[in-house]
C-alpha cells in the first residue's frame, strides 16, 4: 500500500466555502485600511477607464454625427474617414486609463502583499489543519472580491459623475460600463496576482516559522537577493 | 532632523526594495523631459529634399481645411478638384484625387488664393522667414516632330547655394540658375532618374516625363490659353523658347554635404517641372494671363525646430478656410491622413502629469512596503519616545529621498538623450541649457504628487503602535 | 480506534542538516516507533532538536535524510497538497504559541477540522460540546482568540487537535507559555484523553512533570537520541541508542 500511496493522486476536497467566507469577511472587517485602499484603487481604475471610454466614444460619435447626408454614398464614405481618423486621434487618451490602472495595480499589489506578510501565520495554521494551496488561494481571492464589491460601484459612480460634469447629460453607451468593469477587474486581478504567487510558493515551514517567501519557485529567485522575500 | 537622516539611511540600506520606485520615477522624469522636446519641431534634415525642391517648410492651400474636434459644425464629403500643376497636394496626399476628403460644409472648396492678402498676413506671423506664392502653369514641351509632353512651368527664385532651402545641390547636370538668369530664357529640366551603369552609359528607369537634356539645347514650350469657368484650352496655345542650362533630380532621403555620398535615395519625386526664374515666368505667363493664379503659398520658417508651433500660429492667423501643412508632417505620416485633417485637443500635458502620478503611486506603494516590513523598527522608535510628527517626518523623508533620487537619475538621463537629439536639430547649446533649467524646475515640482500620496502612507506609519515591537516571535 | 496494526508512527533515520550553532546537524539518525495509544514524551535541553523533530513529524518541515511513516504512508517527501489530507484526518497539532485562527471564535476553531471533513452538523455540535466541556471552556465558546487568556487559548488548541480523533496528536511545548497551575491542568487533560479515548500523543517538552504520564520518554541531546526510557522499567544504556528492528509494515 505504501508504493500505491506514493503514486496515487489523492483528490483533496476543498475547504467548504462558507468557512472561507467567514474567515475572509471577518478579516477584512478588522483591517479596514486594506478595504479602503483596495476599493479606492479599483475605483480609480474603473472610474478612469469609464471616463476615458465615455469621452472618446462620445467625441467619436459627435464627430460622426456632424457628417450630413449620412445615408448617401458620399456621406457613408465621409463617416468612415471621420471614424478612422477619430479613433486614431483619440487613442492616446486611453493612456490615461492605462496609467490609472498601473497606479491601482501597484497599490493593490503592495497592500495585499504586505497583508500577506501579516497573515503568514494564519495561513500556515490553515495549512496545518489541512488546507491546500488552492484553498488558500481561494481565501485570498474571496477577500479581494469582497473589497472589490465596494470599489466597482464606487468607481462607476465616480466615473459617471465626472463624465456628466464634462459632457453634460448626454447618454453614455452601455459599452462604457462593460469596458470599465472589465478594466477594474483586470487591475484587481493583476494586483492580487503577487500574493497568490506567494501563497503558491509558500510551504508550511515558511508560513509558520516566518521564513521568507519568494514569488518564484525557481531557487535562483531566492538567491538573487534583490527583495529579501516576503 | 535625526529622523530625516535615519530615513535616508534606511532607504539606502534597503535600496533593492525601493529600486523599483526609483526606476519608475526616473522613467517618468525621462518621459517628462523628452516630451517637452519632441512636440516642438522636427529634425533638421527631415524631408530636406522635398523642402528644397518645394522651396518651403510649410504649404498653404485652400483645401483640405482642418477639422477641429471641439467644433460642432457639420461636415461633408467632397471631391477634390485640383490639378497637379496647381500645387503639391496631389503628391503629398496621393489619395486626395481618388478618394476625396471631408470638409466643413460651409468651407470653400479648392480654388485660387489671394496671394497678396495671404502674403501680408503670413509674413507677420512670428517665426516666418519668408512667404512666396507658388508660381506654376501648365505647359507642353516639344520633344520631337509634332511630339509634345505635358509638363509644368515653374518660376522660382535662385539666390545662390547658401540660401536656406536652395535647390542648387539637386542640379546634377549643367549648372543651377542664379540671379543672373532673371528675365532670361534659361531653364532647368527634370533629369530622369538613372540607374548606375558603366561610365558613359545612361540607363533610364521608367520616367513619367522624358525631356531630353543637353546643355544650351533650345526647347520649345506651349502655354494654354485660359478660359472662363473651365480648364485652359490648348486650341490656340502661346509658344515660347527656352534654353536648357541644367537638369535636376529630387532624391528623397539624401542630404547634401554633411552626409557621406554613399547614401542611396529612398525614392524620387518625379515632378515634371520646367524651372525658370520668377521674372521669366511672369513675363511668359503674362502673354496669356495678366496675373497667374496662385493655388499654393510657400512658407519658410526661421528655425526648423519651431515648425509645429509656427504651423499652429498660421492656422490661427489664417482662420478656418485654409489648410496649413508642414512638409515634414506630411512626409512623416506618409501622407496617410485618411481623408481628413483632424485636430484634437492636445493631451500631452495631461499625459505627462498622468505619468508622474503613476510614478508617484509606485513610489508611495514601495515606501509603504518598505515601512510595513519594518513595523518593528517603527514600534521601537515609538517606544524610545518618537512622536507622531517624528514618524510622519521619517516616512515623508523616505518618500522624498526615493523620489528625488529617481528624479535626479531620470533628469540626467533625459538631458543626455535630448543632447543627442538636439545635435540633429537647430537648437543652440545655450537654449538647451535654458530648457534644462526649466525642465529641472518642472521635474522637481513633480515631487509634489508622490509627497501627497506619501502623506497618507506617513500618517498610517505614525499610527503604528508600540506593541508592534513584540509582534515578531 | 483504528484498524491499523503495527506502529502508528515510525521515524527511520531522521536527519536534518542545518547550519546550527556549533555544529551542522539539528538531528542525526533519530529513530522512533510509536504504538497506538502510547503517550510519548520527547525531552532534552534547548537546541537539542526537539522542535525540529516535531516539525518533521508534523510534516511542516522536511528531513534531509530519512523517512517518516504514518499508518504505513511515507510522508516526508509528499507534496503539500497530498499532505493536506493527512493533516485533516490523521494529524492533530498543538503548538507552543497556540496558533488559533484569529478570525474564528473558540467554538468555530474547534469545529473547523470536523467541518473540513464534512461531518454532519449534528455530530459536530455533539463532539464540540463534549470537548469544550472536557477542556473546560464552555463558557467562552463565542470569544475570539484575542479575547482569551493564554491558558484558555491552549485549551482551545488542544480541543481542536483532538476534534476528529486523529491518529496522532503532536504537541510542541504545550505548557511553555503557562504558569504551573495551568500546566498541570493541561497535563491532566492529555492524560485523560490518552486514557479515555486511547489517543496517541507525542509531546515535546522540557517540563519534567510530563514524564510521569509517559509510556515512552525519548531524551535528545545535540540532535541524537541520548536515552530511551520505556515505562515498564526497561532502560536503554546512556549514549547508546536502541534501534528496534523495524521494517515498514505493509498494510
Amino acid at each position: 500500500m505504501v508504493s500505491m500511496a506514493r503514486k496515487e493522486k489523492l483528490s483533496v476536497p476543498p475547504v467548504p466555502l462558507h468557512l472561507l467566507k467567514t474567515i475572509a469577511v471577518r478579516r477584512i472587517a478588522t483591517y479596514k485600511a486594506i478595504v479602503v485602499i483596495v476599493s479606492l484603487s479599483t475605483a480609480l481604475a474603473v472610474a478612469a477607464s469609464f471616463v476615458v471610454t465615455a469621452m472618446t466614444e462620445t467625441m467619436i460619435w459627435a464627430m460622426e454625427s456632424r457628417v450630413v447626408d449620412r445615408q448617401a454614398d458620399s456621406g457613408r464614405l465621409a463617416v468612415a474617414m471621420v471614424r478612422r481618423a477619430s479613433r486614431a486621434a483619440f487613442l492616446p487618451w486611453h493612456v490615461v486609463s492605462l496609467a490609472a490602472a498601473v497606479v491601482a495595480l501597484s497599490g493593490i499589489a503592495c497592500v495585499l502583499s504586505v497583508n500577506f506578510v501579516g497573515r503568514k501565520k494564519s495561513l500556515g495554521i490553515l495549512k496545518t489543519l489541512g488546507g491546500t494551496t488552492r484553498d488558500l488561494t481561494r481565501l485570498l481571492a474571496l477577500e479581494a472580491a469582497y473589497t472589490a464589491a465596494f470599489g466597482l460601484p464606487l468607481g462607476l459612480l465616480g466615473g459617471s459623475v465626472i463624465t456628466t460634469a464634462y459632457l453634460g447629460t448626454q447618454a453614455v453607451s452601455p459599452w462604457c460600463f462593460v469596458v470599465s468593469i472589465v478594466f477594474g477587474l483586470l487591475s484587481l486581478a493583476s494586483g492580487v496576482y503577487l500574493p497568490v504567487r506567494l501563497v503558491r510558493n509558500a510551504s508550511c515551514a515558511q508560513l509558520l516559522l516566518n521564513r521568507s517567501v519568494y514569488a518564484f519557485s525557481n531557487p535562483s529567485c531566492a538567491q538573487c537577493g534583490l527583495c529579501g522575500g516576503f | 532632523m535625526d529622523f530625516i537622516r535615519l530615513a535616508v539611511r534606511d532607504v539606502r540600506r534597503n535600496g533593492s526594495r525601493t529600486g523599483l520606485a526609483i526606476a519608475a520615477t526616473a522613467l517618468a522624469t525621462v518621459i517628462l523631459v523628452l516630451s517637452r522636446l519632441v512636440p516642438q519641431g522636427y529634425m533638421k534634415y527631415l524631408a530636406y529634399a522635398e523642402r528644397s525642391f518645394a522651396d518651403a517648410d510649410i504649404l498653404v492651400w485652400s483645401a483640405p481645411q482642418h477639422v477641429y474636434s471641439k467644433d460642432t459644425s457639420p461636415l461633408e464629403w467632397r471631391d477634390w478638384s485640383g490639378e497637379e500643376w496647381q500645387s503639391f497636394a496631389g503628391y503629398f496626399l496621393p489619395e486626395l484625387k481618388s478618394k476625396g476628403y471631408v470638409s466643413p460644409v460651409d468651407a470653400p472648396g479648392w480654388g485660387p488664393l489671394d496671394a497678396g492678402r495671404l502674403s501680408s498676413i503670413i509674413s507677420q506671423v512670428e517665426g516666418v522667414e519668408e512667404v512666396l506664392p507658388y508660381l506654376a502653369f501648365p505647359c507642353k514641351v516639344r520633344v520631337g516632330d509634332g511630339e509634345y509632353v505635358d509638363a509644368i512651368l515653374r518660376g522660382r527664385e535662385f539666390r545662390g547655394p547658401d540660401r536656406p532651402l536652395a535647390m542648387d545641390w539637386q542640379v546634377k547636370r549643367g549648372r543651377p540658375l542664379g540671379p543672373q538668369d532673371e528675365r532670361s530664357p534659361n531653364a532647368l529640366v527634370p533629369l530622369e532618374p538613372e540607374e548606375e551603369g558603366p561610365p558613359g552609359a545612361v540607363v533610364p528607369l521608367i520616367a513619367d516625363v522624358i525631356i531630353p537634356y543637353a546643355p544650351h539645347l533650345e526647347m520649345e514650350i506651349l502655354l494654354p490659353r485660359p478660359q472662363a469657368g473651365t480648364a485652359p484650352s490648348w486650341d490656340n496655345p502661346v509658344s515660347a523658347n527656352l534654353r536648357q542650362v541644367g537638369a535636376y533630380k529630387v532624391e528623397l532621403g539624401v542630404v547634401p554635404g554633411e552626409f557621406p555620398d554613399e547614401i542611396r535615395p529612398t525614392g524620387y519625386w518625379k515632378r515634371p517641372e520646367v524651372i525658370v526664374s520668377r521674372t521669366t515666368f511672369l513675363d511668359l505667363v503674362s502673354g496669356v494671363l495678366p496675373e497667374p493664379p496662385v493655388y499654393q503659398m510657400l512658407v519658410k520658417v526661421v528655425r526648423h525646430s519651431d515648425t509645429k508651433v509656427i504651423v499652429e500660429r498660421l492656422r490661427q492667423a489664417l482662420g478656418p478656410d485654409y489648410g496649413v501643412y508642414a512638409i515634414a508632417e506630411l512626409v512623416s505620416t506618409s501622407g496617410d491622413m485618411s481623408g481628413i485633417s483632424l485636430i484634437v485637443p492636445d493631451m500631452s500635458s495631461l499625459m505627462r502629469w498622468m505619468t508622474i502620478t503613476m510614478a508617484g503611486g509606485i513610489v508611495a506603494a514601495s515606501v509603504y512596503v518598505l515601512l510595513a516590513l519594518q513595523t518593528r523598527k517603527i514600534g521601537l522608535l515609538r517606544a524610545i519616545g518618537a512622536t507622531s510628527k517624528d514618524i510622519i517626518l521619517y516616512a515623508l523623508s523616505a518618500v522624498a529621498y526615493t523620489t528625488l533620487a529617481g528624479i535626479a537619475i531620470g533628469f540626467v538621463l533625459g538631458k543626455i538623450i535630448t543632447l543627442t537629439v538636439i545635435a540633429a536639430t537647430d537648437f543652440t547649446f545655450f537654449e538647451w541649457l535654458k530648457m534644462a533649467g526649466y525642465d529641472a524646475l518642472l521635474s522637481l515640482s513633480g515631487i509634489a504628487i508622490p509627497l501627497t500620496l506619501g502623506l497618507a502612507v506617513a500618517i498610517w506609519a505614525s499610527r503604528i503602535p508600540c506593541a508592534e515591537v513584540l509582534r515578531r516571535e | 480506534m483504528s484498524d491499523w496494526l503495527g506502529p502508528i508512527l515510525h521515524c527511520h533515520e531522521i536527519t536534518k542538516l542545518y547550519p546550527v550553532a556549533d555544529g551542522l546537524f539539528a538531528l542525526k539518525n533519530v529513530e522512533l516507533e510509536v504504538e497506538e495509544g502510547q503517550f510519548v514524551v520527547i525531552t532534552g535541553p534547548s537546541g537539542s532538536g526537539k522542535t525540529t523533530l516535531l516539525n518533521i513529524l508534523g510534516g511542516i518541515d522536511r528531513p534531509t535524510h530519512g523517512e517518516v511513516i504514518l499508518k504505513g504512508r511515507k510522508y516526508s517527501r509528499m507534496s503539500e497538497d497530498d499532505l493536506a489530507l493527512l493533516r485533516r484526518r490523521d494529524l492533530g497539532m498543538v503548538f507552543q504559541f497556540f496558533n488559533l485562527i484569529p478570525e474564528l471564535t473558540a467554538a468555530e476553531n474547534i469545529g473547523f477540522p470536523m467541518r473540513l471533513l464534512g461531518w454532519e452538523e449534528r455530530a459536530v455540535i455533539d463532539r464540540l460540546t463534549y470537548l469544550m466541556e472536557a477542556v473546560g471552556i464552555s463558557g467562552r465558546a463565542d470569544h475570539y482568540p484575542m479575547e482569551l487568556s493564554g491558558g484558555e487559548q491552549q485549551r482551545v488548541a488542544i480541543a481542536r487537535a483532538l476534534a476528529v480523533k486523529p491518529a496522532v496528536v503532536l504537541a510542541d511545548e504545550p505548557t511553555g507559555n503557562l504558569d504551573s497551575a495551568r500546566s498541570r491542568e493541561i497535563m491532566e487533560l492529555f492524560a485523560k484523553f490518552n486514557r479515555e479515548e486511547r489517543q496517541t500523543f507525542v509531546v515535546v517538552t522540557h517540563e519534567r512533570g510530563f514524564e510521569e504520564y509517559a509510556d515512552l520518554v525519548l531524551r535528545l541531546s545535540d540532535g541524537r537520541v541520548a536515552e530511551r526510557v520505556v515505562k515498564n522499567g526497561q532502560h536503554g544504556a546512556e549514549g547508546k541508542t536502541e534501534r528496534p528492528s523495524c521494517a515498514v509494515t505493509p498494510s
